[in-house]
């Protein structure tokens, strides 16, 4: 260990990843903190997020934002914390439904992190797999694809992982209806 | 400690490939995991865990439950460490809601998580020692759980499922006598590590059983995302109670044991290190713990805003984390847990291959799962 | 107090229990008072036997089935004795109690109730089996066991059939047990059992050699194979003027005795599949191994062939090394059975303390280790006698 972040505070070091990564992927944004919408009433509590970079990256520039993201020196996230996925499906005036990816990164040696997110269609989602980067993500884009159907290009071995094969439909939607079977009685 | 496969030439001697399903009903493969194994005679030529088995939907259910309620089946991921699901759970919420918790709290949920962390790893020690063959080491350790078992039940009135940390507290106070017995427990305990050691540590047919077994280095451990003590004996001195302090930890004094190899001994003896490093981090919290009020003010209907966080610890098998998404009504939009035995487990496929049978076992245990929470 | 009302099943079980266990009891006393007058009795019946002209083939086989029924009586006894006997060993190691209940003092009839059960259970023959090798599997695992018993010194005058090569007969037939145990690996269709029946088979061959090869020093010594003349060699003490200081079991030959004792015990435990060397019926690994497939009574022949085993093997050690049944005051048997069963204890201690080898290790340490010891203990042997 003994390193130190090349990045000062927390606050800076989000504008230093964040230009960091901008420098070579320009179209990656950063998402906003979230406000309160604007009839909000006053009493009710100001919207929450954690102090951590979120970014926002197209699904076809994510394989090599990804390979950027744990190779590049400065930036060596080398530690993929977890990866899931989060359905919108309500639509509303500002999100349109869609399906994120959420991939929480660390950096063992400089203790930074942050979240990407990937914006996918809420059907026939396909997006890069990073098992070959992250072993980690092995086992988790299973989970992923076994729960929402997101299909991941170049998985080693993509099938369902905690349900069984040929279970009807991707029980993690919001959209999924529970098929009642023998189990229900 | 690889085997190599010779093959003969020859064509009388075609040989096939025999295929085992170790588990799902198996004695140690620790509750319903199957690994389906490809054996040459007694060496593993490829392995694939299949889990799944106890799975029960748990983030799904948490989009129909209030905050409260998931705390109830936060118990039952990894139910060899309830506290420490309650407390991630309690940290992902609190942090939504900006609660800020007292301090006789954070010391009491501290001393809670590491009495549990204790039970868990004895657990561990004592199953471990059944996987390598020695029965007895099993008895001491679930004698030793047995009394904090007592004193949760004193605190929580539960034993396995504590629900005792609350969103902005914990549920109750302490009894009047609890801390004398806490304390007169952990002065008992000290000495029967040293019998552990006598007992399994040293032994050597242990060591032989573990040492040089299932190396996992640093490199391929960090890939595969794997936290905890598999992580520290793989030489790395990774522990959020250190990176990101969480509750009161900034405020204790302890040190991460880490092993050298990165073989199943390693992974033993950083267990055996940590319930040690766990006794004096009670003893800190007790000796520390505020006078005061132990529940914060948390509104009657739990109903955080819009937005999202992340709440990780150090559970007693790696990060344990939540990822909350609130849409600002009073049932979570979305929960991912963190699961790290799942992610540990991961890591098996790659490092069984070249192993025996026997082998398969010793790292199976050393990785130390539990499947409530690999399948949640 | 309320007393319990017992069920008529409860009250029936209670019964054959009872009567059991008094028949348990009254033939091991019955074995232990004939010991000393053994050879009058028999003199005076077969004598009896031929006055009233009964053919002397009649006599023998009924002799035969006599001295049959006696060794089955004492192995079972020993048996549930020592079950019991390890349950509460083990019990008393890993800080619990063991059986309480059953039969009042201590448990004493768990043993016993267990056998029962085992003897009710259904008996299930798989159906990717092979039936007849599952059904033999069990039968050619006891019978050799039992066979060997008759050629075990008890004591004075207690043997079955004193063989001039009675040593080389129990290895012989004890070899045998492992093609049962092969045979239920390969006949239940398991691959669990498949793995547990060539481990086995592994095993006991190579354990055999340094076993026999542990011997030779002491046949050597000794001059003869028959067990009764090596047990009378050891009689006797060393003395310093005059002073009795040891006897002189074999096991206090300096060096080579001490050498000979720990490879026999060690491949004693191999032989008898006990842990640290139970790769066999490695439970955590192989589930039980050969005996998976079994239940009810196969299984229970097959436990009874194991624990048979354990006291043949604890009884062999009295009888080469710790001087058979020579001891002052305590009629011959009863030293012989307190030599024994402390042997049997060593194999309990072994089995509650230590974790499992694994299998190449186990191979390694009888093919590297104990071989080439046993071998230069013969040498050494040699040499002290040529000297």
């Amino acid at each position: 260990m003994g390193n130190t972040s090349p990045f000062e505070s927390t606050v800076m070091e989000n504008t230093l990843l964040l230009a960091a990564i901008q420098g070579r992927f320009p179209t990656v944004h950063e998402i906003p903190y979230p406000t309160a919408h604007a009839g909000a009433p006053a009493h009710e509590p100001k919207p929450y997020r954690d102090s951590t970079l979120y970014v926002s990256v197209p699904p076809d520039l994510w394989s090599g934002v990804a390979q950027f993201l744990k190779n590049e020196e400065k930036l060596s996230f080398d530690f993929l914390t977890f990866v899931t996925a989060v359905d919108y499906n309500k639509v509303t005036a500002g999100e349109p439904a869609r399906m994120d990816m959420v991939y929480h990164l660390y950096s063992l040696k400089y203790k930074h992190k942050c979240v990407i997110k990937v914006s996918l269609p809420r059907d026939n989602g396909r997006v890069d797999s990073v098992a070959s980067l992250w072993h980690a993500a092995d086992w988790q884009e299973r989970e992923v694809y076994d729960m929402f159907g997101i299909q991941f290009r170049n998985h080693p071995n993509l099938k369902r992982i905690l349900m069984w094969e040929g279970f009807p439909g991707w029980p993690m939607r919001k959209d999924y209806l529970h098929i009642p079977d023998r189990y229900d009685d | 400690m690889t085997t190599e496969i010779v093959r003969l030439p020859g064509k009388d001697l075609s040989t096939e490939e025999m295929i085992l399903n170790l588990g799902p009903q198996h004695p140690s493969t620790h509750g319903v995991l199957r690994v389906i194994l490809s054996l040459d005679g007694e060496v593993i030529t490829r392995a694939e865990p299949d889990v799944g088995y106890l799975h029960r939907g748990t983030e799904k259910l948490a989009e129909n439950r209030t905050y409260p309620q998931m705390l109830v089946i936060s118990d039952r991921w990894d139910y060899l460490s309830a506290m420490s699901n309650n407390l991630v759970w309690c940290l992902a919420v609190e942090n939504l809601m900006q609660i800020q918790v007292p301090d006789r709290a954070h010391y009491l949920r501290v001393i809670m998580v590491e009495l549990n962390r204790i039970a868990s790893h004895l657990v561990f020690f004592g199953t471990y020692g059944i996987d390598i063959g020695a029965y007895t080491p099993f008895l001491y350790a679930f004698r030793e759980r047995e009394k904090i078992l007592d004193l949760f039940e004193e605190v929580s009135g539960a034993r396995m499922t504590y629900n005792y940390i609350r969103i902005g507290g914990v549920m109750a106070d302490l009894p009047s006598d609890w801390i004398a017995k806490c304390l007169s427990f952990l002065e008992w305990l000290k000495p029967r590590f040293q019998e552990y050691d006598t007992l399994l540590t040293e032994n050597p047919i242990f060591k032989d059983r573990t040492q040089g077994i299932g190396i996992l280095d640093k490199e391929k451990a960090i890939s595969y995302g794997i936290t905890g003590p598999n992580l520290r004996g793989s030489d790395m001195a990774f522990d959020i109670r250190k990176e990101e302090p969480y509750s009161c930890y900034n405020k204790l004094k302890f040190n991460i044991p880490t092993g050298k190899n990165g073989d199943c001994w390693d992974r033993y003896w950083v267990r055996v290190q940590e319930m040690k490093e766990s006794v004096a981090i009670i003893e800190q919290a007790i000796a520390g713990l505020p006078q005061g009020d132990c529940n914060a003010k948390v509104p009657r209907i739990i109903r955080p805003p819009v937005g999202e966080s992340y709440a990780q610890i150090e559970a007693p098998r790696g990060a344990l984390g939540i990822y909350l998404v609130s849409d600002g009504a009073d049932k979570p939009y979305r929960v991912h847990v963190r699961p790290p035995s799942f992610i540990n487990l991961a890591v098996l496929q790659d490092i069984l291959v070249g192993m025996k049978v026997a082998d398969v076992i010793a790292i199976l245990g050393s990785v130390d799962i539990v499947l409530g929470e690999v399948d949640r | 107090m309320v007393l319990p009302v017992w069920t008529q099943s409860q009250k029936r079980a209670f019964g054959v229990l009872s009567a059991i266990s008094i028949a348990g009891a009254g033939l091991s006393l019955a074995i232990g008072e004939l010991s000393l007058r053994f050879n009058q009795i028999w003199k005076f019946v077969t004598s009896l036997a031929l006055k009233i002209a009964i053919p002397s083939l009649l006599v023998q086989i009924v002799s035969m089935i006599l001295q049959c029924s006696i060794l089955i009586g004492f192995i079972s006894v020993s048996v549930m004795f020592i079950v019991w006997w390890e349950r509460k060993v083990s019990a008393h190691m890993q800080s619990r109690l063991g059986p309480m209940e059953t039969g009042g003092w201590h448990g004493w009839a768990q043993t016993i109730a267990d056998a029962i059960k085992l003897l009710l259970k259904e008996d299930v023959i798989p159906h990717e089996a092979s039936p007849w090798v599952h059904r033999l599997a069990p039968v050619l695992a006891f019978v050799p066991a039992f066979l060997c018993y008759a050629a075990l010194p008890f004591g004075e005058g207690l043997i079955s059939a004193d063989l001039d090569i009675g040593i080389l007969y129990i290895f012989a037939l004890s070899g045998i047990s492992v093609l049962g145990i092969v045979m239920a690996g390969w006949g239940s269709g398991n691959k669990y059992s498949l793995l547990g029946g060539l481990r086995s088979a592994a095993q006991s061959v190579s354990y055999e050699i340094p076993r026999v090869l542990s011997v030779v020093p002491i046949l050597m010594f000794a001059g003869s194979l028959k067990l009764t003349a090596i047990a009378q060699y050891q009689s006797g003490f060393w003395r310093i003027s005059g002073v009795p200081l040891l006897p002189k079991w074999f096991i206090f030959y300096p060096f080579i005795g001490q050498v000979a004792f720990l490879i026999f015990l060690i491949a004693s435990v191999a032989e008898t599949n006990r842990t640290p060397f139970d790769i066999a019926e490695a439970e955590s690994e192989l589930v039980a191994g050969f005996h998976t497939e079994y239940s009810g009574m196969k299984f229970s022949f097959f436990f009874l062939a194991e624990y048979a085993y354990v006291f043949l093997s604890a009884g062999i050690t009295a009888a080469l090394f710790l001087g058979g049944g020579s001891g002052p005051i305590l009629p011959s048997w009863i030293w012989f059975l307190l030599k024994s069963f402390f042997v049997v204890f060593l194999f309990l201690w072994f089995r509650w303390t230590f974790p499992r080898l694994r299998v190449d290790r186990l191979m390694e340490f009888t093919w590297k280790f104990l071989l080439p010891w046993s071998f230069a203990n013969i040498l050494i042997a040699g040499l002290v006698i040529l000297l």
